[in-house]
C-alpha cells in the first residue's frame, strides 16, 4: 500500500529551528526529513523526493540559489514545491534573484507563527 | 704635547682669535682686508690667513669677495654665509651641511632680533621666494607686527625656545619651532625650523570630523523617529565635514515614481530653492534610474560638459543658477529598495574631491539604512495599530508564560482598564483552571498550535467561557513567544 502521508523536507542550519519546525509538522501528521544545510538536502533528495521543501535561504556552504538551480535541472525533482523560510526580507530576496525558481510557491519571513507555517504547507500541498 | 702646554697653546690661540675679531669689528661696515689686519695685528700674511680661515670655518668671521680680494666681516649669519660660498670654498662639513639643508623637507629660517630674515633654505625659497632682508612677520604673514607665532617671546627674553602653529598669508598652516642662538659677535639670532603641516592638519581635522560624522550618523539613525528628522540632522553634519555649497535629500516614491525634497542645506533664499527644484528632481531621477552615483560637471553654458552622458539629463542648470559647477547625485539604496537621492551642489570654482565623493557614498548607505529602519518601524507600528483596534482579544506571552502584550479588546473582555495591570502576569492567572493553561502552554510548545475552549476569570472574579487559538512564534534561533487570539464562546459554535 502506498503511503499517502505527505513528506516535508526541512532545511535549516539552526538546530533548534530545524527540530521545532519538524516537530510542529509531525504533530500535523506530515512525515519530515531534516537537512542542516543545502548539501545535506541535495544528498537526501537522491534518496527520497518530498512533496514540499521548507528552505532557509541563508546557510553556509552550498548556497540556496545553487540548490534551487540543481533542483530545477533535475526532472525527478520538478514536482517538489518549495517554501522559502527566511529572515531575509521579501524585496531583498527578490532583488538578489533568490526567488527566481518556478518551484517556489511561498515565502515565509522569520519570525513566523506555527499557524502561518502550517497554513503555507497546507496551501502548497492542496494547490 | 703635554696637557699644560696644550692648554697654554689654546689660550694663546684664542687670545689671537679675539684680537683678530676685535680688529675686524673695529673696521666697521667697510670690513677688513688681510693687509689691514696684518698691519694692525702685526701678523705675517700666511699666519693671518691661516687664522682667518679657522675663524671662517667656525662661523665667527665671514668674507665677501671684491675682485680677487677678500673683505672680512664679523659673521652675523654664519649659516647664510656658509651656504653662499662656492663649492670649492666650503669645507667637507660645510658641503654636507649644505646638502642636508637643501634636501631637508622642512624650512630653515634665521632671523635677527629685529625680525629681519638673514637666511632661508631651499624649502622656504621654493614656497615663498627669496625673502632675505625682509621682516619675518610681513614676509610670511603679511602683517605689520609680530602677532603670528611666538618669536617675540624669544626676543623679549621670556623663552629660549618656542613652538607654535600659525597660518601664513596664503593659508598654509606652519609648524614653527624656534630657538635662540648667540652669534660670533655676541649678538643673538633665532634659528627656526618651519614645516608646512597644512595637509597633515587638514587630514587630522578631517579624521576628527569623520569620526564625529560616523558617531553622529549612528546616533541619528538610532534616535531619529522620522525620516525628515534623520535626513536634516545627517545633511547638517555632512555639510560641516565636506563644506558643500548646497545639499538636498529627496525621497523617492516608488508607487508613482516621483521624488520630493525632504531636507536641504545651504540655500540662501527661498527663491534659490524654487528656481531649481524641478531641475534637481530631474538630476535625482537620473541617479534613481541608474541606481548608481552620477557626477555632472558644468562649465560655461556654450561649453557645457558632463562627465556622464548616459542619463538623458537636461544639460544645464536653469539660467539663474548657472554658477553651479558640479552636481553629485547618490541614490539612497538598501537591498531591495530605493529610498531617495542625496544631491550635492558645488558652486563655481569648487569641486568635490575623490575622498569627498567616497565619503558621500558611505554616508548615503547610512542614510538609506536609517530610512529603511524608520520605514520598518512605521510599518510595525501600523500593524500594531491593527492589533490595537481589533475587536478580538489578542495576547502574547514569553516562553515562561508571562504576558508581554495584550490589546484593548483583551482588557475589555477580562474587565481590566490598563495594560500595566496585566502585562508581566502569568497568562494562566487569567484562566479559571490553572492546569488548563499549563496544558495549553505545553501543547503549543510541543505542537506549535492549540485551539479550544477555556474558562476565563475576569478582574471581578466572574468566570466566562472563551474560545482560544494559540500559536508559537519562531525566530531565527528558535521559539520566541506565544500569541493567542480569543473570541467569545458561542454555544454550539
Amino acid at each position: 500500500m502506498v503511503s499517502t502521508t505527505k513528506a516535508v523536507m526541512v532545511v535549516d542550519d539552526e538546530p533548534i529551528v530545524l527540530n521545532v519546525t519538524a516537530r510542529i509538522l509531525e504533530a500535523k501528521n506530515y512525515r519530515t526529513i531534516k537537512a542542516k544545510n543545502c548539501q545535506e538536502c541535495l544528498d537526501n533528495l537522491k534518496e527520497e523526493v518530498p512533496d514540499v521543501i521548507l528552505l532557509d535561504l541563508m546557510m553556509p556552504g552550498l548556497t540556496a540559489r545553487e540548490l534551487l538551480d540543481k533542483i530545477e535541472e533535475n526532472e525527478r525533482w520538478s514536482k517538489i514545491k518549495i517554501i522559502v523560510l527566511s529572515a531575509v526580507h521579501l524585496p531583498e530576496a527578490e532583488e538578489n534573484g533568490l526567488l527566481a525558481s518556478r518551484q517556489i510557491v511561498d515565502f515565509v519571513e522569520k519570525p513566523f507563527t506555527a499557524r502561518g507555517l502550517i497554513d503555507a504547507i497546507e496551501k502548497a500541498i492542496t494547490n | 704635547m703635554s696637557e699644560i702646554k696644550r692648554e697654554m697653546f689654546v689660550e694663546t690661540e684664542e687670545a689671537t682669535f679675539g684680537k683678530i675679531i676685535e680688529a675686524v669689528q673695529n673696521m666697521g661696515e667697510t670690513g677688513a682686508t688681510i693687509d689691514d689686519l696684518s698691519r694692525s695685528e702685526h701678523l705675517e700674511r700666511h699666519t693671518l690667513s691661516k687664522h682667518l680661515n679657522r675663524l671662517r670655518a667656525e662661523g665667527r668671521l665671514c668674507y665677501k669677495r671684491i675682485g680677487r680680494a677678500k673683505v672680512w666681516f664679523v659673521c652675523r649669519a654664519p649659516l647664510q654665509h656658509t651656504l653662499r660660498l662656492g663649492e670649492d670654498e666650503k669645507t667637507y662639513t660645510e658641503k654636507i651641511l649644505t646638502h642636508i639643508l637643501s634636501d631637508i623637507p622642512e624650512g630653515i629660517l634665521v632671523l635677527d632680533f629685529e625680525y629681519t630674515i638673514l637666511f632661508m633654505n631651499q624649502y622656504l625659497i621654493a614656497r615663498y621666494g627669496d625673502l632675505v632682508g625682509q621682516k619675518y612677520y610681513h614676509a610670511f604673514f603679511g602683517s605689520s607686527h609680530d602677532d603670528h607665532g611666538k618669536m617675540g617671546e624669544i626676543i623679549e627674553g621670556k623663552s629660549e625656545e618656542v613652538q607654535s602653529l600659525a597660518k601664513d598669508k596664503e593659508g598654509r598652516i606652519l609648524n614653527i619651532k624656534a630657538r635662540k642662538t648667540q652669534n660670533p659677535d655676541g649678538s643673538f639670532s633665532i634659528i627656526a625650523i618651519i614645516e608646512d603641516v597644512s595637509e597633515k592638519v587638514r587630514r587630522e581635522e578631517r579624521i576628527t570630523h569623520l569620526s564625529q560624522l560616523h558617531r553622529l550618523l549612528g546616533e541619528s539613525v538610532i534616535r531619529a523617529y522620522t525620516i525628515e528628522q534623520l535626513c536634516s540632522s545627517i545633511l547638517e553634519n555632512v555639510r560641516e565635514v565636506i563644506g558643500f555649497d548646497m545639499g538636498d535629500i529627496l525621497i523617492y516614491n516608488p508607487e508613482n515614481k516621483t521624488l520630493s525634497g525632504l531636507a536641504r542645506r545651504g540655500y540662501r533664499t527661498e527663491n534659490d530653492v524654487g528656481e531649481i527644484e524641478k531641475w534637481k528632481e530631474e538630476v535625482a531621477m537620473a541617479a534613481i534610474n541608474r541606481q548608481a552615483p552620477i557626477i555632472f560637471e558644468f562649465k560655461k553654458k556654450e561649453m557645457g560638459t558632463r562627465r556622464d552622458d548616459e542619463c538623458g539629463l537636461a544639460r544645464y542648470p536653469p539660467d539663474s543658477i548657472d554658477t553651479i559647477h558640479e552636481v553629485y547625485a547618490v541614490p539612497l539604496k538598501t537591498k531591495g529598495a530605493l529610498h531617495g537621492v542625496l544631491l550635492i551642489l558645488m558652486m563655481s570654482g569648487r569641486t568635490l574631491s575623490e575622498e569627498d565623493r567616497s565619503l558621500l557614498e558611505g554616508v548615503s548607505e547610512g542614510i538609506a539604512g536609517g530610512i529603511a529602519k524608520i520605514k520598518a518601524e512605521e510599518d510595525l507600528r501600523l500593524k500594531a495599530n491593527a492589533l490595537e483596534i481589533s475587536s478580538n482579544p489578542v495576547l502574547m506571552a514569553n516562553m515562561d508564560g508571562k504576558l508581554t502584550y495584550v490589546n484593548p479588546a483583551f482588557l475589555k473582555m477580562w474587565g481590566y482598564t490598563r495594560k500595566q495591570e496585566v502585562v508581566g502576569q502569568a497568562c494562566t492567572a487569567f484562566l479559571n483552571h490553572e492546569n488548563e493553561g499549563n496544558v495549553l502552554l505545553t501543547v503549543v510548545h510541543e505542537k506549535g498550535v492549540w485551539e479550544g475552549d477555556l474558562s476565563g476569570v475576569r478582574k471581578d472574579g466572574s468566570v466566562f467561557k472563551v474560545r482560544l487559538s494559540a500559536s508559537l512564534i519562531i525566530g531565527i534561533q528558535g521559539p520566541l513567544q506565544f500569541v493567542a487570539i480569543a473570541e467569545p464562546f458561542v454555544k454550539g459554535g
